[in-house]
Formats: C-alpha cells, structure tokens, sequence
C-alpha cells in the first residue's frame, strides 16, 4: 500500500489541505477554490480545483472525499464550496453535477459555531447542507447512514441544540479513530478545539472558535509511537492555543496522548501576528511559544499557508510571525510558505509522504516525454510582447 | 570510500552529444566545472551529488542514505546517446545488499541503481536528460523511505540483467516444489537432481532446459537411459541429456539481503556456497561418484529463501542459477580460477503462459478440417493461445508452391500437414501434456467417432464436398460447425457459424451470403466478379471453389485473423439461444491503399417444413418469412393470395432455401376459389436478383394461400404442379409449391 499523504495546497491567505491514508480515505480540510481555477492557464496560479480532483477517488463516475472538515466559515476557508461540492440528497447526484465535477462529501465535520453567523455564501450552504444531514438523524431517516448524508458534529453546541444527536458529537479532548464510516487503526485525530467557552461568548470571534486538531499517524498499528504527528490550527489565535495548553496538560494528554508534540505546524490565520498576541501588542506570549516548543526534533517544520512573506505590515502573512516560527525551527529552511514552494513563479502543493520515519517531502514524480511532446497552453495562454 | 577518489580525469575527445550532456549534468546539479572520470576504455562518469529527502527522524529501517549522496552519472563514449546513460553510487560502503532495484554487481563494481523495467535504452530514448536526473533522485527517495519495492507484499528478485551468459529453462514450481519440500537427492545434503538436456541448434548449445525431478530411487533407470542415449552419438536428438544440481541452504535460513557479490570464479562459487553451509566441492565430487556428471555443462541453482513471494513467481524461493564448465579431467581438476556463469531462468513455454499472454480465457477442443494455408493459420492462432485439445485432419502433403501462403517451412516439405503442425504444436508445448493434439491424416469424409472428442469443426477447405459430408452427418449435439474461406481474389473473408442445435444449418448460412448480395454491396461485387470470373490463373492448394483463388500471404493472413478473433469470441455466446453467424471481411484495394472493415449478421434459426407428398425434400424459409405469410393469409381471406418464392435448391441434400418471397405481381388475382399469379414485372425482378447475386439466387417456386384451410392441394394446384415440373426441368429446379392455411404451412416439392 502506498503511505499516507498530507498535501498542503498554494491557495494564497487560505486553506485547503488533503490527507490521504494508507487505504485511500481522503479527508480534506477547508478548501479555497476560486472560480474556474480548473480552466487557468497562468502558470503562476497552481490549478488547485485540477490537482484536487485527479487526487480524489470516483464512486460510479463521481468523485468524493470520505471526510470533508470545515475549521471555520471564513471566506478563506470554504470559498467556492457551494459551486464545487454537492449539497442535497446523494441519491440525486445528476449529470449536470458529474459535468460540473461536484465532489460528494460522504461525511461533513461541522462546528455548531458556524451555525450561529451569517458572513458569506459559502458558509450558508454548508450550514445549509450540515442542517439537511442533521435533520435526517434527527428523524431517523432510513438513508441518514448512507454516503453524503453522514456527518459529525465537532465541539459544543450554541444558540442551537444538537443534544439528541450527541451520539455524532466529538468534543476537545476526544480522539477520533473512525473515518466515513470506517475504523482506522494506524491514523487518529485528537481533537484541541473549539472549546465551549468560545461559543457561549457574547463576542464570539470565528477564528478563535476554529476546529483545531493534530493529525496523528502510526507505521504500524501495534506501535505506541507516531511516525507523524501534523497540526492543523484553522484561524486559532493566542488565547486559543493558550487554552488548548492549559486544558491539554491539565488532563495530562501532553503526555499520555502526546497531544501537543508536532512533526508539522500548519501556522494558524496564514502566519498572521494573532498566533503570538493581540495585533496591538509586540511582544509575544509565553504560551504560544511554548507550543512550538512541542516540535518532535530537528527536521519538525512549519507550513505557512498564505501569500508570499514579505518584509512589510501586512497581516497576515506577518513577517515578524515568520521570524518568531524560525526561531523555534532548526534551520530558515524548515519554514515553508505554499506561496513560494518549488519556486515564486509556479507554486506547488507542498506534499509529505508519511513514512515509518516520519514525514518527508517526495519528489516531483512526473516525467515529460522528450520524444513527442506538444505544448500545453502555458506560453499560448500568456501575452508576449515582442518589439 | 568513494569511488572516484582512484579514478583519472579524462583528458581525451568529447563528443558534441556527450558534452552536451555534461553541460546539462552539470546544470541540473549547479557544478559549475564537473569533472569528467575514466570509469573504464569505453565509459566515462561524472560525478554530482543528489540532494535526498529523508524523514524527520532519518532514513527507514536505518537505510544508510544519506541527505547528499555522492553519484556517478556514467556515459558511454562511443554509444551515447543511443545508450541511455547510468547512475552508479560513488559510495563504496552503498547499502546495496538490503536494496532491491540495483543491477547485479561485483563488488568492485559501483552500485548501478535500476530505475526502469525492461530497457533502458529505449526509455533514454523517449526522456530529456534533465527528467534521467530526476528518476535517480526518485529512486533514492524511495529507497531512504522504504518505498523502493512498490508492493511491499512481495520481495523484488535480483536484477541480474547484463550478468547473463546463458539460459536455463524451467518450471519455477517445479524446482520450488522440491525444494520447499526439502526433498533432498541423499539425506546429508540439502540437494537434489533433476534431468533436462542440453538444447542444440545446428551443433551449439543455446539453452539448458530442467524438465523432471530425479529421487534416488530412479536415478539408476535414469542414469541408464542417459547413458544408452549418449552412445547414440549419430543421431540427432536436438537436445545432449544433463542433470541439473539443486542445492538449498540446510537450515532453511531467511535471506532478506541482495547478492552483492557475484561470483566470477570456481573458488568464488565455492566460498558463495560455504557462507551458505555447504561444501559445494564435496557435493560434486560425491554426484561424479554416482555418476551424475554426463557432460562438461554443470547448471547449478542455488535457492535463497525470501522472507516474502519473490514477484513474479507463486513462492518464496529465489534461484540464481550458475554453470560450471568442468574441465575434461572431471570434478577433481577444477582449479580455483575456472571461470563461472551466471544463466538467466527463463519459464518454458507453458498453456497457461500461452493462455494469459493471449488473454484467452476458454479453449475448446477443436477439429481443424483442412490444413491448408487458411487452415494453419487458424490452427497455429488457436494453438498459440492455449489450446491443447486439436485434430487436424488433411491428406494433403507439403509441396514447394505451398510455401507461398502457409504457416509450415520448408524442412517440412514432403511431410502430411496434419502430421507437421500437431508436431509443431508439441515442440511448442514440451513441458506440457500433449496427447490431445491430433493429426488425422485422411479425407474428412472418413471421420466418425472423431466428432465426439470436440466441441468445435472448423472447416477451412473451401470443399462442397467436405460442407455436404458435414450437412449429413449426425454431430453430436454438444459441438458447433464453423466454415471459412476466402473469396472473390482475397477481397473478401466469409466465416460462417451455425446456430443452436444446427439451425441455421451451415448450407443456409452459405447460400444466405449470396442472397445477402441483394442489399450488401461488397457481397455483390463479389457475386457479380464470381459470374463473370475467367479462371485464368491457376489455383493453388486453394481447391477448386470458386470462392478461393489466387493471393498473397498477407491478405490470407489478415482474413485468417479476423476469423481468429471471431473463433475466440464465439465461444462466448450463450448456447442456448445461439443464433448462426455469417461474418464478412473485407480487403479493399481498389482505390489504392487497403481499406478493411467486417460486418455480422446474426441469423435466426430457419423455419424447417418436409415435403407434403413425401418427395424426401425439405424447404428451409429464412426467419420471419412464415409470418408474413401467415399474415397475408389473414389479411386477404376469404379471398386467397400469392406469389413466387426467391432462393436456392440443392439437389445433392434435396434442400431448398427460401430467403424472401414476392407477394402478388403484377396482373395477380384472387378470388375466393383460387389466385392466379401474374406477371407483369416479374421475369425482370427475378433477373436482377440473379444478376447481383451471381446467377445463385433466384425464383425457386410458388406460394399461395388456402384460406378456407384445405390442408392439401387442391385439384387445380395439382394441375399446375404438373404443368410447372416439365418447365423446371429445363432449367433444371425442382418444383416447389408453397400452401399457406390460416395457421400452417404446406410444402410440395417435385423433381
């Protein structure tokens, strides 16, 4: 079998990462496909919408990911969603959504956080379709079990109450084993976050309500190790991870689940300033460097999933944020930003093999025929001006 | 540690290709002035570093890869780049024994790493240099991540590719068998013998085959027969008898390492076996002892146990297989430094290796009538693909103007062609059981109990005689009669099937392709060139049918073909509602290049009616023609309706054909008492059915209806009938009077 993937894609200040087990389940997290980025031919745009479908599996011609995880309704993380992923009942799946190439999500993560407000269209479809699937369990729908009906509800809940359906429910400090339906026994994620504290604040904040959670893979399914251990933080800021320390040691799955050690950091908020402290303050907290001091060795990296880091004030990505990131790494290369991975001029999905020693960056695996090849549209679809 | 270090700077002549290719090297890796090494007199070597990817916590399974390994990218001086270029570890200390997809190397030798199946020279041929470079630096990712073997189930075999001298067929299972089994030849040691031969071809030794096991207990009457056999030094057996020695670590130790030392030498071979517990000198020595030693060859394998399936084989045993040359003086004058070679194992040719090379999944046993040059085209697809259950049956011989178009050679000339092709469908076939391959070298129309060992007749004689033995003879129920042949000059291939408990019947199906000349252009072309055909040139081994004539080999062998692949499809069809086949292919050549194409036409099974009168003859009507005259019955009752009947007589199985009908001609009339038919149009509309269809098909009698159901003639048909038979017998055809009641037909048939 082939070894476990995490794929980060380039999708600028955003979100979209795919993992991919040993058997073939697809859990993808957030997504941020722009409209038709499967028909561009910049070369300075990676075709994220066409390298996710030709990572993706098909059932009876259509494609679908066994795991789609929402962290937050933010644009940055669900942007095309309602365009590019099937909404309503599975059985209906048409021609016109196998033309379009709408991708199935046989089982949804969903926050009840996201219910609560209204910031784009995205977010209401899929609070839309988490209430469809919702409403089937509640009513004990024969087909609520069935593939793109299924979900899990991640954290506690708010205004609304999804109590009778806590039998779907995981919460902070919960690790998930089972994936669409099926038990995985060398991958688990613990999940840190949301916490309930957040929801039930007046002025509750999106990004700080992020699903946070640690993928966790093992070589082999008798070993008490990981080969890997991947942080996903969503938009979480300080005080988040501040919480996510203080709970994680208090039930001392620091040390039992090791709950905070990481292999891979996925910067929270797309390397933004909110990680380390308050846009305000300049210092930085003791807390969320303690958290990056949880890297398992030398080789631990961080993925800064944003634009390309410049020495300047923007926010995010935060240049000073990046400084901080490096300062807990062994060297400036273990920093990586999908802006910028191969190259400026034509990014990439920044892709980990999982192996038994953990995870490694595999290299580019195509080979271009020298014997007859053709142009594709890269240099037809770019303007030259010639004198 | 590293190679390099001892190897000299080149100083000679680049060529622009070569240097170009340095260039690129050195590119691809930022060097700015690479250094170009003497690897030996014909290849040179550049040495680079490839940046390695390792996991956060190292390399797996402690693989010592490191994060930059040093590589040799090696050229041929006078081949490049018609020689793909190769990548070597410049590591002495490369951990080449735990890593599969390296070439088999000595141990002086750089590590070669493997990075594509079969040919390298071919890929080369089809990829830039640049996307070389980045499969090198693939293959030692994969190989810090345990990812080399790409199903990890399975153990990859050593590459002995470019380590070989010779060949050594035989079964894998066969030796695995024994060897698992750990049946050894005398209880001391972890060996055993088989018997198999030296393979000649005009005097030299091409292959060493292993075909059999040899325990103790039969080795006398083996050795014997060797014997026997070896003083019959004037003939030629095409094969020198050997024993091959099979030797087995005693204590059935896993290996899970690469050789990383091949043994050149007798004193190499010797310390190869000694690491693996066995005195390999001793053990020779005590087989010469028993005699076993007929010949200078000695094939010698030597079984590793993997820890996993070897890929490609159904066991764990891997067997590199050696060959000791002994010197005249035997066992005892082997000197140290006797040169040793490595053979490749090749899988003798097998019915399973033919069936999945073939993707045929059913062969069934099949009678091959005519072994002419269609017919051994057909014979020799079916065989080639598996089948082991074939009679042949022809009289004919070989002769020198057959060489034109048919499948035997020359050194079978003179020889019963059925008799050569079984032969050579056994020599195909040696590891396998070939009783049923068959040559039955009389005429056809002496079978008899043969039919029953077949599921199949495949008849490619191109014989009315041979299609009219079949049409009389009671088959059994289980088997299906297939024709072939060529016609109209190798423009067009005719296949026929028939049907479902023999109907279509094989003469429906024939005479059906003529009347299909009414609404098939090709068909007619045909038909039409048959009438009007001179037969100018001679016939050769084609027979005398009209529908074979002279051709090339390549337009038999391309209708030969497609009437392979309708054979192997056929069998797919479910048998019990099978409806007949006739299937036309076609070779246009007349505006130039050829053009080809076939088509199919399924026929459904003929309505069959016996003569009324008990004249012994039987009327066939094609499908649907029954209810359209049903139909007209009831449609024009109470008065009575009619026509003409359009088809084929044959007076030798006293059969006609009815293919369609004409309903009231012109100037017809019926009444309530009787239908007179007219004719106005008709003699011309029967005149250009026969024009297309080659004076074949054309009126063969008359029908009408009786729709106050008088099951008989009645007096005034009886008249008619009469009157008919004095004219038909000019033409000659016999009379036939077709007589449609509401629900029944009623033939009369009279000479």
């Amino acid at each position: 079998m082939a070894n476990p993937t995490i794929k980060y894609y380039p999708v600028g200040n955003g979100d979209m990462s795919l993992i991919t087990l040993e058997d073939g389940t697809r859990i993808l997290v957030d997504c941020k496909l722009t409209a038709k980025s499967d028909e561009s031919t910049d070369p300075k745009i990676c075709d994220v919408k066409k390298d996710l479908l030709n990572s993706l599996q098909k059932r009876s011609g259509n494609y679908f990911v066994d795991v789609f995880i929402l962290t937050h309704g933010d644009r940055d993380h669900c942007h095309g969603f309602k365009d590019n992923f099937y909404q309503g009942d599975p059985a209906k799946y048409g021609q016109e959504d196998r033309e379009e190439n709408r991708i199935i999500m046989d089982t949804m993560w969903f926050s009840p956080m996201i219910a609560e407000q209204y910031t784009n269209d995205d977010e209401d479809a899929h609070q839309c379709e988490a209430e469809r699937r919702l409403d089937l369990h509640r009513n004990n729908h024969p087909d609520k079990d069935k593939p793109g009906n299924r979900i899990k509800i991640i954290g506690y809940d708010s205004n609304k109450e999804y109590k009778d359906l806590n039998h779907l429910r995981a919460v902070p400090g919960d690790v998930v084993t089972r994936f669409n339906d099926k038990n995985q026994e060398t991958f688990s994620i613990f999940i840190h976050a949301p916490f309930k504290i957040h929801l039930d604040s007046p002025d509750k904040d999106k990004n700080s309500a992020s699903i946070v959670f640690q993928a966790r893979f093992k070589a082999y399914s008798w070993k008490s190790d990981f080969c890997c251990l991947a942080m996903f933080g969503g938009d979480s800021d300080h005080t988040t991870w501040a919480q996510i320390l203080e709970r994680t040691k208090r039930f001392k799955n620091d040390v039992n689940q090791q709950a905070l050690s990481w292999d891979l950091f996925l910067a929270p908020h797309h390397c933004s300033w909110s990680f380390f402290n308050d846009t305000s303050e300049d210092d930085v907290q003791a807390t969320s460097l303690e958290a990056l001091d949880y890297a398992r060795n030398r080789e631990a990296k961080v993925i800064a999933s944003s634009k390309k880091i410049v020495n300047n004030d923007d926010n995010p990505p935060y240049a000073d944020a990046k400084k901080e990131y490096i300062k807990k790494l062994s060297s400036e290369d273990k920093f990586l930003n999908t802006a910028v991975e191969p190259n400026e001029s034509a990014p990439e999905a920044i892709v980990f093999d999982i192996t038994a020693n953990g995870p490694a960056r595999a290299p580019k695996k195509t080979t271009g025929s020298a014997w007859a090849s053709a142009g594709g549209a890269g240099a037809a679809g770019t303007i030259i001006t010639q004198g | 540690m590293l190679h390099s270090n001892s190897l000299q700077p080149y100083a000679g002549e680049l060529s622009v290709e070569i240097q170009s290719a340095i260039q690129e090297i050195s590119q691809y890796f930022e060097i700015p002035n690479p250094k170009v090494l003497i690897l030996d007199k014909r290849r040179i070597v550049v040495p680079v570093t490839y940046k390695v990817s390792l996991p956060n916590m190292g390399a797996v399974d402690g693989i010592n890869i490191g994060e930059e390994e040093p590589m040799l990218i090696q050229l041929s001086l006078n081949k490049y780049p018609h020689t793909a270029p190769f990548i070597l570890s410049d590591r002495k200390d490369f951990p080449r024994a735990w890593l599969s997809h390296l070439y088999f190397t000595t141990d002086d030798e750089p590590a070669r790493l493997c990075l594509v199946r079969n040919s390298p020279h071919e890929w080369f041929a089809t990829i830039k240099m640049r996307d070389f470079l980045d499969v090198g630096g693939q293959w030692l990712y994969k190989a810090a991540t345990g990812q080399l073997d790409e199903d990890g189930a399975e153990f990859d075999p050593t590459r002995l590719e470019g380590n070989i001298s010779s060949k050594h067929i035989y079964r894998y299972d066969l030796i695995n068998e024994v060897v698992s089994e750990n049946q050894r030849f005398v209880s001391d040691l972890p060996a055993a013998l088989f018997v198999g031969g030296q393979l000649l071809k005009a005097g030299d030794i091409y292959a060493y085959q292993t075909n059999a096991a040899v325990p103790f207990i039969a080795f006398e009457i083996v050795h014997n027969a060797i014997v026997r056999l070896s003083k019959e030094e004037d003939q030629d057996h095409g094969a020198n008898p050997v024993f091959t020695f099979v030797f087995w670590d005693p204590d059935s130790a896993i290996d899970d390492l690469y050789l990383t030392s091949r043994p050149k030498n007798y004193g190499q071979l010797k310390m190869f076996f000694s690491l693996r517990g066995i005195d390999l000198h001793q053990a020779l020595l005590k087989f010469e002892g028993l005699g076993a030693i007929t010949r200078l060859g000695l094939p010698i394998i030597f079984a590793i146990k993997r820890p996993r399936k070897v890929i490609g084989y159904k066991g764990n045993y891997e067997f590199i297989n050696f060959l000791i040359i002994s010197p005249t003086g035997g066992i005892g004058a082997l000197d140290d430094s006797d040169e040793i070679w490595l053979q490749s194992h090749i899988e003798p040719f097998s019915k399973n290796i033919a069936s999945y090379l073939s993707a045929r999944k059913q062969t069934p046993a099949t009678l091959y009538i005519g072994a002419g040059s269609l017919g051994s085209k057909l014979i020799l697809h079916d065989a080639r693909s598996g089948n082991l259950e074939i009679g042949i049956c022809d009289d004919g011989k070989m002769l020198p103007h057959n060489l034109t178009r048919h499948e035997l050679f020359a050194d079978q000339l003179g020889q019963n062609k059925a008799q050569a092709l079984a032969d050579i469908i056994r020599q195909f076939y040696s590891a396998d059981n070939t009783a049923k391959i068959a040559a039955i070298k009389s005429s056809a129309i002496y079978l008899d109990s043969e039919f029953q060992h077949y599921q199949r007749i495949v008849d490619t004689t191109a014989s009315v005689q041979v299609m009219n033995f079949l049409l009389s003879k009671q088959l059994p129920a289980n088997i299906r009669y297939y024709k072939a042949e060529i016609a109209d000059e190798g423009a067009l291939g005719l296949f026929y099937a028939e049907g479902y408990d023999r109907n279509p019947r094989m003469d429906d199906l024939v005479n059906l392709a003529c009347f299909y000349a009414t609404k098939n252009e090709k068909l007619r072309t045909w038909r039409m060139n048959d009438a009007q055909r001179e037969v100018t040139s001679l016939n050769v081994g084609l027979g005398c049918s009209s529908t074979t004539s002279v051709m090339a080999d390549d337009i038999l062998s391309f209708h030969g073909g497609i009437f392979s692949r309708i054979l192997s499809k056929a069998v797919t069809q479910d048998s019990a509602d099978m409806s007949g086949i006739v299937a036309v292919s076609s070779l246009d050549e007349t505006k130039g290049f050829p053009s080809i194409s076939t088509e199919y036409i399924e026929v459904s099974a003929f309505e069959v009616l016996n003569c009324k009168a008990g004249s012994g003859w039987e009327v066939r009507l094609t499908s649907g023609i029954k209810e359209i005259l049903l139909n007209n019955c009831k449609q024009y009752a109470p008065k009575e309706t009619g026509g003409v009947l359009i088809g084929i007589a044959n007076y030798k199985t006293k059969t006609i054909h009815v293919f369609d009908i004409i309903s009231e001609p012109q100037g017809s009339h019926g009444t309530c008492s009787g239908f007179v038919r007219g004719t106005l149009g008709l003699p011309a509309e029967i005149d250009a059915i026969k024009k297309v269809t080659g004076d074949v098909i054309g009126y063969i009698g008359e029908w009408h209806t009786h729709p106050m159901n008088l099951k008989r003639l009645s007096a005034r048909d009886e008249e008619t009938i009469a009157e008919l038979v004095e004219l038909n017998r000019t033409v000659p055809i016999p009379t036939c009077a077709l007589i449609v009641t509401p629900d029944e037909l009623l033939v009369y048939v009279q000479e």
